[in-house]
């Protein structure tokens, strides 16, 4: 069992946070997990990405050489990920914020408006969360408890209870892509 | 935190490592993509009693951390290239004056600022030759999370064991990389701690050394009246311009690292025996090489790979001895091509070494490894 997935987007978008969150989810599931980052010199804007392996067997390489799933934040991140190499990789942009028409996307590519959805539902930033829901959805192994228990690690209060709400709407979307396969 | 698995990044598992050997000084000054070290270890010195200095500047940082090991801390601190060529003068200084110390350079890619949040190794030979003077140094480089916590407790084991800076080279592909870590306690490691002068002498010679090459290091301000001596000094740390004692301290600086290399020299190896092919590696490199070993076998090739955890002293007889039955090496690195300078010195002429290397900021890719294994394919 191997998954290879890419969070990617701008600065300042916390996909780098949603890809901590599913390695850690990930670990404490008893997987392993390897979740490397990469972006630009500047804190917010800018292409930025982060790559996480989960698997049942020692990681060697932590980087995504064929991904299972790339989640597209922005534009910039789009225009990365235009030439996906493996034929069964899902790309799944936000169509919220993106206008994809003017690409020429083949049927791997999914368009869902991710910002609008985590907006509805009380929170625009918490877009890397529903992201996370969707990725944890793909990922058989890795149970809803301990995503909640990352999240509780990590957020309090009003956030939180938004952030547990916006996970379960995420690996709801999530599910309905995969049954599209 | 006994035996409790983190996910945590390659510069947290640093500093929680440092925190099991004991160090309890850190100075710095915050730098990509070394930052994560000094933010962890500004929160969790003070929990243990220990201290955490902002410096001005990198300069500072290394002095900083040096004059806590003379008053008796373990002390260390963090940066990458743009500092680490700043601390060089004071790396020297350590050197003669024989100061235990871990500099950690969590590697980017330069020259000067570079691509500021990108990887590379190519400060490795900077690592051997940054200061001026004959001089052995201490080079020890992590591949994983787990060998950031486990490797930096070993880069303070020897620091104190040959009262000598060590530098602790790390790149970003490392540091900023997220795994699984099993933070081990201080019961479960060994923990060495620098020799102290016996009680009671006449008179301290700090730097008249035992048969193991290394003097006992007595603290600045304690019971005996101790001297660290930047220039070339006798037994007693004062000052000497004779030719015979100038001569004896550089070969016994220089030796009590060459001379216990078996001690310090740490490896690893994988599928090498029986293998046709070798792969040498060093720090995030070893992720590519191994991965391409494996892509490798697929293929139907044998493919051993040595993982150099101590880069320096560099281990010369030991690469020859594992490289003179194989058709052909090849040097991963993220750099234009260091270290395979030293492998092919180390390797009998006839056996061809070719490089793969990749130096525009982009973690080095099996595929490229697996090129390099091509091109020796063909020779």
């Amino acid at each position: 069992m191997k998954y290879e997935i890419i969070f990617s987007g701008i600065g300042g978008q916390g996909v780098i946070l949603a890809g901590s969150l599913l390695g850690e989810a990930a670990v404490s599931c008893g997987l392993r997990a390897a979740q490397t980052q990469a972006y630009g010199v500047s804190a917010r804007g800018g292409f930025t990405k982060t790559d996480v392996i989960i698997s049942d067997d020692e990681i060697l390489y932590p980087y995504a050489l064929t991904p299972d799933l790339i989640i597209v934040l922005a534009e910039p991140a789009l225009l990365h990920y235009l030439n996906v190499s493996n034929d069964n990789c899902k790309v799944i942009y936000d169509s919220s914020i993106i206008d994809a028409s003017k690409y020429d996307l083949d049927k791997r590519y999914f368009g869902l408006p991710i910002v609008e959805i985590a907006k509805e539902l009380g929170s625009a930033r918490s877009a890397n969360i529903l992201s996370l829901g969707i990725a944890a959805s793909f990922i058989v192994d890795i149970s809803l408890e301990q995503l909640d228990n990352v999240l509780e690690k990590r957020f309090r209060g009003k956030i939180l209870g938004k952030n547990i709400e916006i996970l379960r709407k995420g690996i709801e979307l999530g599910k309905s892509v995969a049954l599209t396969r | 935190m006994t035996g409790k698995i983190g996910f945590i990044l390659g510069n947290e598992a640093i500093v929680e490592g440092a925190l099991v050997s004991g160090a309890t000084f850190f100075a710095g000054y915050p730098i990509t993509p070394s930052s994560e070290i000094a933010e962890r270890a500004s929160r969790r010195l003070p929990q243990v009693g220990g201290y955490y200095l902002q410096m001005e500047d990198e300069i500072a940082s290394i002095a900083a951390i040096i004059g806590a090991s003379i008053g008796g801390a373990k002390a260390f601190t963090a940066t990458s290239g743009p500092g680490f060529s700043l601390m060089q003068e004071n790396i020297g200084l350590a050197v003669m004056a024989e100061v235990p110390c871990v500099i950690i350079n969590v590697q980017r890619s330069g020259p000067s600022t570079g691509l500021a949040t990108k990887p590379a190794q190519a400060d490795i030979m900077q690592a051997r030759w940054g200061r001026h003077g004959d001089h052995s140094i201490i080079a020890i480089s992590p591949s994983t999370v787990q060998e950031c916590f486990d490797l930096i407790i070993f880069a303070f084991n020897v620091a104190e064991t040959y009262r000598c800076p060590v530098l602790f080279m790390a790149d970003a592909t490392v540091g900023h990389l997220r795994e699984g870590c099993v933070l081990r306690s201080k019961d479960e490691v060994e923990i060495i701690n620098r020799k102290r002068p016996p009680e009671g002498l006449d008179e301290y010679y700090p730097y008249k050394a035992d048969e193991d090459l290394v003097p006992p290091m007595a603290t600045l301000g304690g019971h005996y009246l101790s001297r660290f001596h930047s220039s070339s000094h006798n037994e007693k740390g004062l000052p000497t311009s004779s030719p015979e004692e100038a001569k004896d301290l550089i070969k016994r600086l220089y030796d009590k690292i060459e001379k216990n290399k078996d001690k310090i020299v740490k490896y690893k190896t994988f599928d090498v025996d029986g293998s046709d092919y070798l792969l040498i590696a060093f720090g995030g490199a070893v992720r590519a090489a191994r991965q391409a070993a494996l892509d490798a076998k697929k293929r139907g090739l044998k493919v051993g790979v040595l993982q150099l955890q101590t880069v320096w002293p560099f281990p010369a007889e030991y690469v020859c001895e594992l490289a003179k039955d194989k058709k052909g090496v090849v040097v991963p690195e993220m750099n234009m091509g260091q270290i395979i300078g030293e492998v092919r010195k180390a390797v009998p002429d006839a056996i061809p070494v070719v490089g793969a290397n990749r130096y525009d900021g982009e973690p080095l890719a099996p595929y490229e490894i697996m090129k390099a294994l091509d091109e020796v394919l063909s020779l």
